[in-house]
């Protein structure tokens, strides 16, 4: 374990509290993770107390024992989950409009970190395997899933020393992440996407195939989503230096917002097709917020 | 095009003003970091041809806009005559508004600003340089206002100008524009008007500045065309004589004509450079300009162009023949109705046309008639058609008829007996019948005279015709009177027999040394009877008074033989010498010389038995008469003369006689002169002069301007000399030429252009603007304020509209349905239905 940063790491402590709260927040009754395994695959039995979901109650056993025992399922303890986080250069883009986190306004990959760490704790505490992916045009850094929490430091350090890369090419990394990780599971994907949609929806079909559960958080700049600017700007390519538009923003902004607007509702759609839970974020949202929402939602319908 | 205030374009350069605004903006251009690119990037791929298009069409709008500003500040102007259109130099400004716009627009393609820079570069030029031209020579051609000006309006009031146009004759249409030119002038600016007629006519003595006295006489009821041809280079030397008294700086001339090629004789280089000096003579020259009436779309005219009388000299015996010659010389064909002939206005004779006549064709009547009284006669000849031109129908001709025709003959070879010599068989021809019968009276009165007598004789005019018939020699003063008689008109036949002493008549010339008899005598010739005889070489005879015995199928004078003849020598530089007949061996029969008025005829033969046998022909009778009309011919009065001479006539017991030399008229004291009212052609009144002593009596006048027939009219005391007439006609020449509009062709102006500096110009503005001063032409600012105007609302329409288009105001952001709202969503929901619960139970409540 490498040596800590006092101030990383009480950034990451500070992380560790804050995805504490959020997962506190959700959560109500013992099963403090929303997620569960979805395996049918019968473990054993467990002698029933009260909290337990009645749902588990095996009532054959009841009938034989007149006592209430719940079955358990292999995964419900086993939850595999793996954070793939895109640190591709366009993840770098702050914006004068994002939520800022002690004085500092927050990039996408920072949002990104900070989602990704919230989840992580969420779910080490709650003795589930979980492991880090972090990517560009290549995979960067493999962290298998184990469920020790002691794993859960060397992932936020990870992801504390994770910096923005080149270009984004999600199409073929994600294929060849879905090869890498072994069993099915959870797998997290936080990025912006910034890349073919029909490409990234064949990649997340390809976990879908191999029975993974897929969660796409969509985390986009708010200037991305509103397009503010006004008088004639230059812009640089943060991915590529080397391409700059000069261009009048208003002239093209309509036009813009409707690329945009038909990129994410392609994106929704081919999600919604595969069942992959789609979620988008805007970095001007405060993460905490938004990241307890969806998680409420989430229970809620499981 | 060009700009009066060329100056202020300069302010083009404010054209460049959107360009530049556009490109600092650009300059100014905020950097941005971006990641989302490909958003970006696609939608400008959509849209890139059109947000180009739409910057380049805003630019060009707004380049123009300012250009038309600019533009019109600088007041363009449409000259009536432009080297180069006006839409050419306004496309000029304008394409190199829009390059420069587009330049503007396109900015970052480097090769395509600088062509379009270059073409807005070259474009402003030529449109400069072509504004610029055009605006110096409108400077060179016409004349700006600068000071007073003297202004003489020269209207042309020949016969052509009656015609019309619009209903109204062209005359009338140059009343009118020279009544606007009087308007358009300043109080301090003088005018005179000149109306030219064969002589031009000044109506008022210099220019004046009492424009509505000018007025006044343009629009007088009286004020009509001289009548005949105009004279144009008299008419523009009487203008430059009435200038030559004026004082303002600034001098103009305008002759307003119907551009009739008559009269302006443009190969004629003296009279033009004469005129040319004389005008640049003044100081400063006046500028001339020509301003030529709209010619009328049809020409339609018949007229009489010429009336041929057959005899010059006319008696009682026998019948004239008048040939009337009517011709078409309009456009279109005519059938003119019928020729009226009238002798002293009674009715003579009646011709009528039996065919069209085309364009351009002439067609003769015929009248004959005997005069049965001696005296002047007026003959009129009116053609009944109505035509464009009413004052070529008619004509009138005043012919003088003699009771009697004196001939004096002088008989040289004396003591022989009568009907032997030259002379009496002269007389013999010239007065066969001596009867007292007034019907068989012939017109020749012969009078033979012995050479001795002849020198007692005081009066020679009361001659017609004098023949010498083989004279030797002459006292001197009869002589002297001779050469008065032959100079004043008469006719003197000379014939050479044996008499005659060469060195007599070879020594004969006048005072001042000219010669005299048209030949002078070598030696004398006989033919003996051995040889082949000598004739007369018919075909040699082409004088008018041999005509009549040239023709050989009738005349038998070729055949006569000749035995005796005087070789004659001519000399051929004198000019005035003709060779009329020859004989066979090429010597001189008839030589002929003008002298004065008169003419002198010297026959080689003596014309008597003696020389040739030609008093045996039945052609000797005609060929004495002829001569003796043709010699006896210049005396007759000329009683139909060519506009503007003067004619002076002396009333010589009832032959009036035309006096060659009219200063020979003056009065010897003032008692002796008197008023002789005259009647002009147009029935208005004019005034001779007459001079009275005695029985002898001179009248003179010389308004003779207008074409037709004049009477004067003799107070008591002169009607005797007149022989009882109380009224002397006699009528004034109208040239022919001047029913033929055939107008002034472009390289026959182009030639008087080269020799005088005259400005042609087209329509009453550019004559008001070239006599008033200023350009002829048309300002269009306003046009051009009114194109910046609506270029300026058209800019802002397009702003609106690219805006509405580009849905500036009106696109959706991206809005995610944040879970923020999801759960303020829940809440409501949740409080709603707590609410609901509520309310549900309390009616429940109530139910019960």
């Amino acid at each position: 374990m490498s040596l800590l940063d006092p101030a990383a790491l009480a950034t990451i402590h500070r992380m560790e509290f804050l995805a504490r709260g959020v997962v506190e927040g959700s959560v109500s009754g013992r099963h403090r993770s929303p997620f569960h395994g979805f395996s049918v695959e019968f473990a054993e039995h467990r002698e029933y107390a009260p909290g337990d979901n009645i749902r588990d109650l095996d009532w054959r056993v009841f009938g034989k024992t007149d006592r209430y025992y719940i079955k358990q399922y292999m995964e419900e303890t086993n939850l595999r989950c793996t954070v793939l986080l895109d640190a591709s250069g366009s993840m770098n883009y702050t914006g004068n409009l994002a939520s800022s986190r002690n004085g500092r306004r927050l990039s996408k990959l920072d949002y990104g970190r900070y989602l990704a760490a919230t989840l992580l704790h969420l779910m080490i505490h709650q003795q589930d395997a979980v492991g880090l992916v972090t990517f560009d045009t290549r995979v960067r850094r493999h962290l298998p899933a184990r469920s020790r929490t002691s794993h859960l430091r060397v992932l936020l350090q990870e992801l504390y020393d994770t910096q923005a890369g080149d270009e984004t090419a999600l199409g073929p990394v994600i294929h060849d992440i879905a090869e890498r990780v072994p069993r099915r599971g959870l797998i997290v994907l936080i990025s912006d996407l910034f890349d073919d949609p029909e490409a990234i929806l064949k990649a997340l079909h390809h976990f879908r195939f191999r029975r993974h559960e897929v969660l796409l958080l969509h985390v986009m700049a708010e200037e991305e989503l509103t397009f503010p600017f006004d008088g004639w700007s230059e812009f640089h390519d943060l991915e590529l230096p080397t391409s700059r538009l000069e261009i009048d923003p208003k002239a093209l902004r309509a036009t813009y917002l409707d690329e945009v607007r038909g990129f994410m509702e392609r994106i929704k759609k081919g999600c919604g097709e595969m069942a992959v839970d789609y979620v988008p974020f805007s970095t001007r949202q405060d993460f905490d917020v938004a990241l307890a929402n969806y998680l409420a939602g989430r229970a809620r319908t499981t | 095009m060009t700009f009066l205030n060329l100056i202020m374009l300069a302010g083009l350069v404010l054209v460049a003003a959107p360009v530049v605004i556009h490109l600092l903006n650009r300059h100014k251009a905020k950097a941005v970091e971006w990641a989302a690119m490909r958003f970006l990037l696609a939608s400008l791929l959509a849209q890139r041809r059109r947000l180009l298009l739409e910057e380049i069409v805003l630019l060009a709008l707004r380049c123009l806009l300012i250009a038309a500003v600019v533009m019109a500040m600088a007041r363009p102007f449409l000259p009536t005559r432009a080297a180069l259109p006006w839409s050419l130099v306004l496309l000029f400004f304008s394409g190199a508004a829009i390059c420069a716009g587009t330049a503007g627009a396109v900015w970052k393609s480097v090769t395509l600003r600088r062509r379009l820079l270059l073409a807005t570069a070259s474009l402003l030029t030529i449109g400069i340089l072509a504004a610029g031209v055009q605006g110096w020579l409108l400077k060179q051609a016409w004349f700006t206002p600068s000071g007073e000006r003297d202004v003489v309006i020269i209207i042309d009031g020949s016969d052509s100008m009656r015609v019309n146009l619009d209903g109204r004759p062209l005359f009338q249409h140059a009343i009118e524009e020279a009544a606007a030119i009087i308007e358009k002038l300043n109080p301090g600016d003088a005018a005179g008007i000149i109306l030219a007629g064969a002589q031009p006519r000044a109506l008022v003595k210099s220019t004046t500045q009492d424009h509505a006295a000018l007025q006044g006489i343009l629009h007088h009821p009286e004020f009509k065309p001289a009548g005949g041809a105009m004279g144009v280079l008299e008419s523009l030397n009487a203008a430059a004589a009435m200038l030559a008294e004026s004082q303002n700086p600034i001098r103009r001339v305008i002759l307003i004509t119907d551009g009739q090629a008559l009269n302006w004789d443009p190969q004629n280089v003296p009279r033009w450079s004469y005129l040319a000096q004389r005008l640049k003579a003044l100081t400063p020259p006046p500028k001339l300009v020509c301003r030529i009436l709209a010619p009328p779309p049809t020409y339609r005219n018949a007229g009489i162009s010429g009336v041929h009388i057959s005899r010059q000299v006319i008696g009682l015996d026998r019948p004239v023949e008048f040939e009337v010659t009517v011709r078409n010389s309009g456009l279109l064909p005519v059938l003119p109705g019928a020729v009226a002939f009238t002798v002293d206005d009674q009715a003579a004779g009646r011709e009528s046309f039996a065919k069209e006549l085309p364009p351009g064709a002439s067609e003769t009547v015929r009248f004959e008639h005997r005069f049965d009284k001696p005296g002047r006669h007026v003959t009129g000849f009116q053609l009944a058609y109505d035509d464009d031109l009413a004052a070529d129908n008619v004509d009138s001709r005043a012919v003088d008829v003699l009771e009697r025709l004196p001939v004096l003959i002088v008989n040289g070879a004396s003591g022989s007996r009568p009907f032997e010599t030259p002379a009496g068989l002269i007389q013999l021809a010239l007065a066969p019948a001596a009867s007292n019968d007034p019907a068989l009276r012939s017109l020749i009165e012969p009078t033979v005279a012995e050479a001795a007598d002849a020198a007692l004789i005081d009066d020679l005019f009361r001659f017609r015709a004098i023949v010498l018939a083989d004279v030797p020699r002459l006292p001197q003063a009869f002589a002297n009177k001779l050469l008065a008689f032959v100079h004043n008109g008469g006719g003197l036949l000379v014939t050479a027999g044996s008499q005659v002493e060469a060195g007599f008549y070879n020594a004969f010339t006048s005072r001042a040394g000219e010669p005299f008899i048209p030949a002078t005598f070598e030696a004398r010739h006989t033919q003996p009877t051995g040889k082949t005889p000598l004739h007369l070489d018919l075909k040699s005879f082409t004088h008018p008074a041999l005509r009549l015995v040239a023709d050989t199928s009738h005349s038998d004078a070729g055949t006569q033989i000749i035995h005796a003849w005087w070789k004659l020598a001519t000399d051929p530089r004198d000019a005035s010498v003709h060779v009329c007949g020859q004989l066979e061996n090429g010597d001189s029969f008839l030589v002929e010389r003008e002298f004065g008025r008169g003419f002198v005829m010297l026959s080689a033969l003596s014309l008597g038995a003696a020389d040739s046998s030609l008093p045996a022909a039945k052609a000797y009778v005609p060929l004495i008469h002829e001569m003796v009309y043709y010699l006896a011919a210049p005396a007759a009065c000329e009683s139909n003369v060519k506009p503007g001479t003067e004619v002076a006539f002396e009333l010589v017991q009832g032959a009036p006689r035309q006096l060659c030399n009219t200063s020979s008229a003056k009065p010897r004291s003032l008692s002796e002169t008197r008023e002789a009212p005259v009647v002009l052609p147009d029935g208005q009144q004019g005034a001779g002069l007459l001079i009275a002593t005695g029985d002898h009596a001179v009248v003179r006048f010389s308004e003779t301007l207008a074409p037709g027939l004049y009477r004067i009219q003799l107070p008591g005391n002169a009607r005797a000399a007149a022989g009882g007439q109380d009224s002397l006609p006699f009528t004034v020449l109208r040239p022919p030429e001047e029913s033929v509009l055939t107008r002034l062709s472009d390289a026959d102006f182009a030639s008087v252009r080269a020799q005088v500096d005259i400005l042609p110009v087209r329509g009453q503005t550019e004559a008001i603007a070239a006599m008033g001063g200023g350009f002829p032409g048309l300002e269009i600012w306003k046009h051009l304020a009114l194109i910046a105007f609506a270029a300026a609302l058209a800019e802002t329409a397009l702003c609106r509209w690219i805006a509405r288009q580009r849905r500036v105001h009106s696109a959706e952001t991206v809005v995610l349905t944040t879970p923020a709202d999801d759960l303020r969503a829940r809440v409501a929901r949740a409080q709603h239905l707590i609410t609901a619960t509520a309310q549900m139970k309390k009616q429940a409540v109530n139910r019960l």
